[in-house]
């Protein structure tokens, strides 16, 4: 989980990724979206040409709207999209 | 006196059955529990309204259920916007000039199931579309959106996902209407 910062008003993990060229930014993206889908889970996504800014908010099951185990099991996994 | 008195139920009857059936059979159909009720009354205007149903029922099928059970199916912004902070997702498409931004319309519309909400033109040439619909069609429909008007020029400048946009931001994503700005 390298690179996730934890924030707490409002309460998410972001990270940014940087990439050489669009096409591998789209790839990620992609793999992302695959993902995403699969496990019934969407983050924030911003992204450019060569960059991708992912936001995990609290999950909508989260009664305390924190930060949860789940939320730092999803943003390692996304993680491994990219290796 | 009967025949007239016949005719204006009937003819009142008409145009509102049909309406009541638009409404009515496009959820149902997406359930399990009318289908033999819809089979039985299956007759050619019926068969009519069912396809000019479909493209409605796309369209709600973007927002919550609820939206296509309570509001006619004609008004299908409006009943997207009262439902629009239950669960659907935003995406952006920030673009340097307008022919790569309506490039990007055109993919997000393709893509997916997704509405094209606004089209804002920000100031010195930067323009900005808007979808709305299920997260995972807005997800795909802005990469597709970005995709292609990066090819156009220099297209993309930004893009952006929000999955579950605050109610409190509603009232923002209507476009301006601004012709233009410098």
């Amino acid at each position: 989980m390298e690179g996730w910062r934890h924030k707490n008003r409002p309460e998410c993990l972001e990270k940014r990724y940087e990439f050489e060229s669009y096409e591998k930014t789209r790839d990620f993206l992609d793999a992302l979206g695959d993902f995403s889908e699969k496990v019934s889970r969407y983050p924030d996504i911003s992204f450019g040409k060569t960059y991708a800014n992912i936001t995990i908010r609290p999950s909508e099951d989260n009664e305390k709207e924190e930060i949860s185990k789940l939320d730092h099991d999803f943003a390692t996994q996304i993680d491994l999209l990219i290796k | 006196m009967i025949n007239s008195s016949n005719r204006r139920p009937n003819s009142s009857n008409k145009p509102i059955k049909p309406k009541n059936q638009v409404v009515d059979v496009t959820p149902l159909n997406s359930t399990t529990q009318s289908e033999t009720s819809s089979k039985l009354q299956s007759s050619p205007t019926q068969k009519a309204s069912i396809a000019k149903s479909i493209p409605s029922a796309k369209n709600l099928s973007n927002g919550s259920v609820g939206a296509g059970l309570t509001n006619n199916s004609s008004s299908n912004k409006k009943g997207f916007e009262s439902n629009s902070n239950s669960g659907i997702a935003l995406g952006m498409i920030e673009t340097r000039g307008l022919v790569p931004a309506i490039e990007a319309a055109d993919a997000m519309t393709k893509a997916a199931e997704v509405n094209l909400i606004a089209k804002e033109l920000v100031g010195g040439g930067y323009v900005t579309v808007m979808v709305r619909g299920e997260t995972g069609a807005v997800n795909a429909s802005v990469r597709a959106g970005a995709d292609a008007c990066e090819r156009v020029g220099d297209g993309l400048v930004a893009a952006h996902i929000i999955a579950r946009p605050h109610s409190e931001v509603e009232p923002v994503l209507k476009g301006s209407g601004a012709k233009r700005r410098s």
